[in-house]
């Protein structure tokens, strides 16, 4: 952040998505081609000598190597797509709508038909306008910020005169299966433990590097623990470790790990990442939600071994399994983790697509190692992938049950799915019981029935049949594909959602107009869904009229001119009754006002909720009345019965009467003959009047539903996936607007052209796009996710841009290894516990990390892997490794994420205390949880891991950056986190002094002065301190010491800090002094570091 | 490769250059202080002033691409969005129609938040407040902001700024970063990342919140606004506290005075130079500088919120909240303190701005605890020299709509969201002096002339600073980033020098 003192050294590891700087040659192209060309060496029998000269040469080393000198084949992937990519693609891609020239470099066939004569770089035009002087023809033109290195322009040179080689993408090839390398010795007898061994040492030696040594034991179990568990092992442990001489020791530690229950919240870590997993809504008002049931879910699936395609799977598409399991519904809430708009007259349509869009891109960032994002606006720029197919891709994802505005609303938002408790499961079982025992009371009562149908009958014979409307069209339904079934008011259709309509001889001749008053009727069976009638246009704004069944039995009716912006939608707050028939009547003024819209059970008025009430315009369609559908949408399931049409507003009691009179006409009407339809009829006629009859015990029952509802509601509850009873339709947004969208051409749901296709198993939902990633055919999710775990361990790829495989990513360094780790990782059954090991169990993992000049010089990036991985730790490892060596860490798992210490007034400040009130810390053990646990308030990032490069979860993210800043020198400096854990390592490393002197006066002796210190350093850093450690914090000791015993107040103000009780039985000048020693302890930089 | 091998790579150079001599002799000497002076030494230069800057470090290479006019923005937002009407877009016109209908053809077809979107009528409502022409100038400018007025000659007012965003959180988003969405670096960031560090004791990228008079509950912010998003998180704002504690953990803990602490640090460098020697890993010793960094950031932040150096006669110029800390004008004038001490990017950020209704009397109280103060900095900054290379910026995320939201009556009206145009005012760092840019048309509702897209804003900063915006670019999403986004954008060259 100042001058000099960080300007060249300072962290700046990669950030995610920045692979590369423009205009910096890329060493990764350059080291492979050294190896590429040691290798051809050995066969075409080039001097070793020249070669190693070669390689120690500092003009190779930095200034970039130029492979014309050494007459080498050029490798088309490694070399010449990267520059292709990075300079060229922008004009002559795939985006077509920026193509220049109707040129394609990402293409063979164009780049070859126009500006490559393969075997003639002079006489190609790409040449020719690379070289050119004219700013008018040079390319790339001066303008687009690009331009090609002298490296550059002869290595396209040398490729086009070797006859311009072309090959796929490396990405979208198959994951082919790879001979394992021959064995390599080193002159120090180095030798491969495993099978990644061959592959990696191949490339050490051809890069002219041997390998690092074994790293030291105590090294080692601490680097496999802190990949393993997130957490140091202990001193005793690492004791175990050293003084186990078998060769199994290794091998027995990183069992236990892998067994370990912390396993999983380590692995969880960098998925939370990915899944920008919060504890808030994350736009400006921030509510609370609560998804940790799905962090709970990630951490037991990485602790039960859940095979890598399982978890993918039910994450995508858990809701659509057959049957799926609360787990498997929890998953989904993978999806859900997006940010959501609660501000206030925020646009519904726009925040809907944003979530659309905001779940593609994670989706492909963390399972295809796609940037498909980019194609929401135009043609990629780079891959090929059209705007099309990212609104193909988008549709999978753009039938979810959701709003896009929530406008003000707190907690979670549906599509829901309760996480209850035992006490509340019980709860819910005795309501549901006492629902059973009232529903057991409802007997038939034949004689009722008939007094009931006496009754009935003698009311329609006093107000005269006569007096009731007419209806101006009745459809009659007697198709003959379709099964006949028996209603109360006559012959019903059982429809299946197939979409074949039914056959309507003449269609009622009547207008929808928005002025026209009318009603319509139908007898319903609780289980239908769709549309009861439809005559609605969906291809113009679905213009017209309907009336549908949702998903969970409401009833919804529209009015529409434009669907949403010119409409009225009303739907009923209650759902059909379950396994009953129900006489469904809606009737409209012609007023143009939602409130004009009524609806009916069984006669009685519905309350309602209007979800629009705009309607200005005309709602006429131009398209045919349908019964059992819309035009082409909404086909219905169930039985439907007797549906009118009015041209009039029915009044209340014309309804009830109407009601009566089909009942009793039908019965009546099949009175005298006993055939299968009387008793049929007979049958459901009974029924219907017991549930009019047993009014006061439905009644009852409604109550305790009621009640239960309530109960409900007040469970833990996690958001899933799930999708909406009316398919959405999907098309391309134009510049990606969500006011825009291109209707001529609705999308469904398909994978980009490029990669492999759906089979005919793979049904073109979720469900059809996670079994397709998992699929043996598919190149990206194995590679993507062996690669990921390499990441995990080396903090560096063996495709170093872990977030793009696409043609902008860097290519592999180890492209053999890579697709041998990914085949051999789904013939194992996509096993990650068994991934993971196999990489701890290679040489490769466990050499020692230190440099030496001769790295330092060729290797400083170790892309090669001649030596371990030396990073700083994460975050939420550095504070987990404080509260676990001081003492302090609690080990619960799960359940609500907690508050642990944060300076006062963060949320005040910018929230102004909204929403979440002030922030209070926990108090008791809580506020010493795994950082894994800490609440994720999206707008206010929690400052002790987000100093340290935690993402603000806001987007999905699959690297962290590595910094190292002056604020994390504070943070673990002076947060009452860290003084409180210093404290508490103090108290043990004293009390440890004591029990080796038993006298406590006698702890202030140098003597054990020194054991006490050398316990501590032995607990953090887990070996033996030098001369020189030991001595310059023995000597600290003593001055720290001195100044507490002069100023007793300030060591008494120390000691006090945290919640922890302070241990008085030790002196607390003494523990004052110890602190300070144990405080540097905890920031030295090899403990805040995994080497 | 990345950004961390590259840097590597240049420290390698150097490392095995100076092979022979030990490797803790170069730790040490590369550090470049003593430590047993440290703890005694001064860390603010106060030879030359407060300024101890040196040449900039920390840039990318080849910034900046052309003579830049500014070294230094002072961006003062006012969250939640102002009104054009009521300040710098000047419309008498308005008054004759007052509560007609607002024409159709002037909204045409424009979207509307949900919040109006329902509203039967549009009727025209006129500023309350009178407008005059100040300055030599003569650029007219409400009666609400007396002493902006009298500063306009040293600047521009931009009339037909123009956002994409109707909502907050999207909007000061887009402002911030240059896009809506979520996880782009802020301005801030970009400029501290392209031209690095001019001081050695401070952050490059500054940050300071006051919560306005006029709107109780206003518009919340997000540690977003001032992120790094992609790029690498030292270049994030750092913001400055108004509490006890001006930036997070600055402290030394109870009880842990400067000198045990710096026997503490003196004490953990000689352990870290072991691994130093160690593991030859040059984060060691960014590791070890950035302790001492830290250690000077324990002077120099206390310094700079230390007022007791400034004359009476200053803190009377920034108005009687200066007194108060957390205030706008405390704020303004810790702005000019900082970039005293050469703060790269200083960022107020002012809530409150809001004014659906009741903007007669909230939009007064906001504008009388901004006013003052803004003005102050102007010329405060101009009387010491700096002005001419720092970049002054004042104003919102949109603007606000001329027709009438909720209740209208003589004392009072509301404004909507508007996002098709509105105003700002921009100082010094080579603004052209009493300028006005672009035209609105008569309903002060639509670009006649001149239109600034944010992104064109993002532009000219970017230009003033000497950086081409099209160049200052990361790879992220397969994109060249840019700050100015994905169309073509300018940087508004007419109201520069």
């Amino acid at each position: 952040m100042t001058s000099d003192v960080t300007s060249g050294r300072s962290n700046v590891s990669c950030r995610p998505n920045v692979p590369c700087r423009p205009n910096v040659s890329c060493r990764p192209n350059v080291w492979f081609y050294a190896v590429r060309c040691v290798l051809a060496a050995k066969e075409n029998r080039i001097s070793l000598f020249v070669l190693l000269a070669c390689i120690t040469c500092n003009e190779f080393l930095f200034n970039g190597f130029t492979a014309v000198a050494w007459g080498q084949d050029i490798n088309f992937r490694q070399q010449i797509q990267p520059i292709l990519a990075k300079k060229c693609y922008a004009c002559h891609g795939p985006d077509s709508t920026h193509r220049e020239a109707e040129l394609r470099l990402d293409q063979e066939d164009s780049a070859k038909g126009q500006a490559i004569t393969a075997g003639d770089a002079d006489n190609s035009e790409l040449m020719v306008r690379i070289l050119s002087t004219d700013v008018q023809s040079v390319m790339p033109p001066p303008e687009s910020g690009h331009s090609l290195t002298p490296t550059e322009i002869e290595t396209l040179r040398k490729w086009i005169n070797q006859g311009a080689p072309w090959q796929q993408h490396w990405a979208f090839d198959p994951i082919s299966k790879q001979e394992l390398p021959k064995v390599v010795q080193f002159a120090d007898g180095a030798g491969a433990k495993n099978e990644i061994d061959r592959f990696i040492y191949r490339s050490i030696q051809a890069a002219g590097l041997q390998p690092s040594p074994t790293a030291e034991k105590h090294t080692l179990i601490r680097r496999a623990y802190l990949d393993l568990i997130g957490l140091p092992p202990t001193f005793e442990q690492v004791q175990a470790f050293v003084n186990d001489t078998r060769p199994v020791a290794f091998e027995k530690v990183i069992d236990e790990l892998l067994a370990s229950p912390q396993y999983g919240e380590q692995m969880a870590v960098s998925w939370l990442d990915a899944a920008r997993f919060a504890d808030t809504n994350g736009y400006q008002n921030d509510f609370y939600r609560s998804m940790w049931p799905w962090r709970d879910w990630v951490i037991n699936a990485f602790n039960q071994n859940l095979s890598y395609d399982q978890f993918i799977i039910q994450q995508i598409a858990g809701d659509l399994l057959p049957a799926p399991s609360n787990d498997q519904m929890i998953a989904t809430g993978f999806n859900r983790n997006n940010r959501s708009v609660t501000e206030g007259g925020s646009i519904e349509e726009e925040w809907q697509v944003e979530n659309c869009i905001d779940r593609v891109e994670t989706t492909a960032a963390s399972f295809l190692g796609l940037t498909l994002g980019c194609a929401r606006c135009h043609d990629h720029k780079y891959d090929p992938i059209s705007q099309k197919e990212f609104y193909q891709f988008y549709a999978f994802f753009n039938n979810v049950d959701e709003k896009g505005v929530y406008n003000e609303r707190r907690g979670n938002t549906e599509p829901l799915l309760s996480v209850p408790t035992a006490t509340q499961i019980a709860a819910l079982e005795q309501l549901q019981s006492r629902i059973a025992g009232l529903k057991a009371k409802i007997t038939p009562a034949a004689t009722s029935t008939t007094e009931l149908l006496n009754q009935w009958r003698s009311q329609n014979s006093t107000a005269g049949q006569d007096s009731l409307p007419s209806p101006i069209f009745v459809a009659k339904l007697t198709p003959e594909v379709k099964t006949l079934g028996m209603s109360p008011a006559g012959p019903s259709l059982q429809l299946t959602g197939q979409p074949d309509s039914v056959a309507l001889p003449s269609p009622p001749d009547f207008l929808f107009k928005n002025d026209q008053a009318f009603s319509w009727s139908a007898w319903i069976t609780g289980d239908s869904r769709g549309a009861i009638f439809g005559q609605m246009d969906e291809s113009d704004a679905y213009r017209g009229v309907d009336g549908i069944i949702l998903g969970d039995g409401r009833v919804k009716i529209h009015l529409i001119s434009q669907w949403r912006t010119d409409a009225i939608a009303v739907i009923s707050k209650v759902s059909l009754p379950k396994d009953q028939w129900t006489f469904i009547t809606a009737t409209y003024d012609g007023a143009g006002k939602a409130s004009g819209y009524k609806l009916y059970f069984n006669g009685k008025k519905v309350n309602v909720e209007v979800d629009i009430d705009a309607l200005n315009g005309p709602i006429s369609p131009k398209v045919l009345f349908k019964i059992g559908q819309r035009s082409q949408s909404e086909l219905f399931s169930g039985q439907l019965a007797d549906f009118r049409l009015y041209d009039q507003l029915l009044s209340d009691d014309h309804i009830v009467r109407s009601m009566k009179h089909a009942v009793v006409a039908n019965y009546d009407s099949n009175l005298p003959q006993p055939s299968q339809d009387y008793s049929a009829a007979q049958e459901v006629a009974t029924q219907f009047i017991n549930s009019l009859e047993h009014q006061s015990i439905t009644q009852k029952i409604g109550e305790l539903q009621v009640e239960i509802d309530k109960q409900k509601s007040q469970q833990q509850t996690t958001m899933i996936m799930r999708d909406r009873p009316e398919y959405r339709e999907t098309y391309l947004l134009r510049r990606g607007q969500y006011d825009q969208p291109e209707t001529s051409e609705p999308l469904w749901p398909a994978i980009p052209k490029a990669l492999p296709q759906l089979t005919a198993q793979q049904p073109n939902n979720r469900l059809g796009l996670a079994r397709w990633m998992v699929d043996e055919r598919n190149p990206l999710v194995a590679r993507i996710a062996v690669n990921r775990a390499w990441y995990k361990f080396f903090k560096r790829g063996l495709v170093e841009s872990v977030d793009n495989f696409g043609r902008q990513g860097a290519p592999p360094t180890h492209p053999e290894l890579l697709d041998w780790l990914a085949d051999d990782f789904r013939k194992s059954g996509w096993d990650l516990k068994r991934l993971h090991k196999q990489i701890m169990s290679s040489a490769t993992y466990q050499q020692s990390s230190n440099l030496t000049e001769e790295f330092a010089a060729l290797d400083p990036a170790n892309q090669w892997l001649a030596r371990g991985p030396r990073h700083r730790l994460g975050g939420e490892q550095i504070r987990d490794l404080a509260l676990s060596i001081s003492g302090l860490l609690q080990n619960k798992m799960g359940g609500p994420s907690v508050r642990p210490y944060q300076p006062d007034g963060l949320w005040e400040e910018l929230a102004g205390g909204a929403n979440d009130g002030p922030y209070k810390h926990e108090v008791g053990p809580d506020l010493y949880r795994r950082s894994l646990y800490t609440y994720r308030k999206r707008t206010v990032s929690h400052p002790t891991v987000a100093s340290f490069d935690a993402p603000s979860w806001e987007i999905c993210q699959v690297k962290r950056s590595i910094t190292n800043t002056p604020l994390q020198s504070l943070a673990l400096l002076n947060d009452v986190t860290y003084v409180e854990a210093a404290r508490n390592l103090a108290q043990q490393m004293l009390h440890q002094a004591a029990q080796n002197k038993p006298n406590a006066a006698q702890v202030a002796q140098e003597n054990s002065v020194a054991q006490a210190i050398e316990f501590g350093f032995q607990s953090t850093v887990l070996r033996k301190p030098t001369i020189i450690e030991l001595d310059t914090l023995t000597n600290g000791y003593q001055q720290y010491l001195t100044y507490y015993q002069a100023n007793p107040d300030q060591a008494e103000a120390l000691t006090k800090i945290g919640e922890s009780k302070s241990d008085t039985s030790l002196s607390t000048t003494q523990l004052a002094a110890m602190t300070s020693v144990a405080s540097i302890l905890l920031n030295l930089d090899e403990v805040i570091t995994k080497e | 490769m990345n950004l961390h091998d590259e840097s590597i790579r240049n420290n390698r150079r150097v490392f095995l250059k100076s092979s022979g001599i030990s490797l803790g002799s170069i730790a040490a000497a590369s550090l470049g202080f003593n430590p047993l002076t440290a703890a005694q030494a001064n860390w603010v230069n106060n030879d030359t002033g407060l300024r101890n800057a040196s040449e900039p470090s920390g840039g990318l290479p080849g910034l900046p691409h052309h003579k830049p006019t500014a070294k230094r923005v002072i961006y003062l937002f006012q969250s939640g969005a102002p009104s054009q009407y009521e300040t710098f877009d000047y419309k008498p016109g308005l008054r004759k129609l007052a509560k007609t209908e607002l024409p159709a053809t002037i909204r045409n077809g424009q979207r509307l938040t949900g919040m109006t979107s329902g509203q039967s009528s549009f009727p025209i409502a006129p500023s309350m407040f009178d407008f005059k022409q100040k300055g030599e100038s003569g650029t007219w400018v409400s009666d609400l902001l007396p002493h902006l007025g009298q500063v306009v000659d040293k600047g521009c007012v931009i009339r037909t700024m123009h956002t994409e965003a109707i909502n907050h959180d999207p909007a000061i988003t887009f402002f911030q970063t240059g896009s809506q969405l979520a996880g782009r670096p802020s301005m801030g960031a970009w400029v501290a990342y392209g031209l690095g560090s001019m001081n050695q004791n401070l952050p490059d990228y500054m940050v300071m919140v006051s919560r306005g008079t006029g709107r109780a509950a206003g518009q919340p912010l997000y540690d977003r606004l001032w992120g790094s998003g992609v790029l690498p998180g030292k270049h994030q704002g750092v913001k400055l506290r108004s509490a006890a504690e001006p930036i997070l953990y600055l402290s030394n803990p109870a009880g842990c005075p400067p000198e045990i602490r710096r026997r503490m640090l003196d004490d953990l460098q000689t352990l870290n130079q072991q691994t130093l020697a160690r593991t030859m890993d040059s984060e060691v010793a960014t590791r070890i500088q950035q302790y001492e960094l830290a250690f000077r950031m324990q002077t120099a932040v206390p310094d700079l919120m230390d007022l007791s150096d400034e004359p009476a006669s200053v803190l009377e110029k920034y108005g009687p909240e200066v007194h108060k800390p957390g205030t706008y004008a405390r704020n303004c004038l810790l702005a000019r303190r900082m970039i005293e001490r050469d703060v790269r990017f200083v960022q107020l950020f002012h809530m409150g701005w809001d004014q659906h209704d009741n903007l007669p009397s909230h939009m007064s109280k906001q504008c009388l605890d901004t006013d003052q103060p803004s003005a102050a900095l102007i010329s405060d900054l101009q009387e010491r020299g700096l002005l001419d290379d720092t970049l002054v910026i004042w104003g919102g995320e949109f603007g606000r709509t001329v027709y009438c939201q909720g209740q209208f009556t003589e004392k009072t009206y509301g404004r909507d969201h508007h996002p098709r145009c509105f105003s700002i005012f921009m100082a010094g760092g080579g603004v052209k002096g009493g300028t006005v840019y672009g035209t609105t048309d008569e309903f002060g509702y639509n670009v006649v002339e001149n239109p600034v897209h944010v992104n064109d804003l993002h532009a000219t900063i970017l230009h003033a600073l000497g950086i081409d915006h099209r160049k200052l670019t990361i790879p992220f999403q397969g994109l060249d980033l840019k700050l100015s986004g994905v169309e073509q954008r300018n940087p508004i060259l007419e109201i520069l020098t």
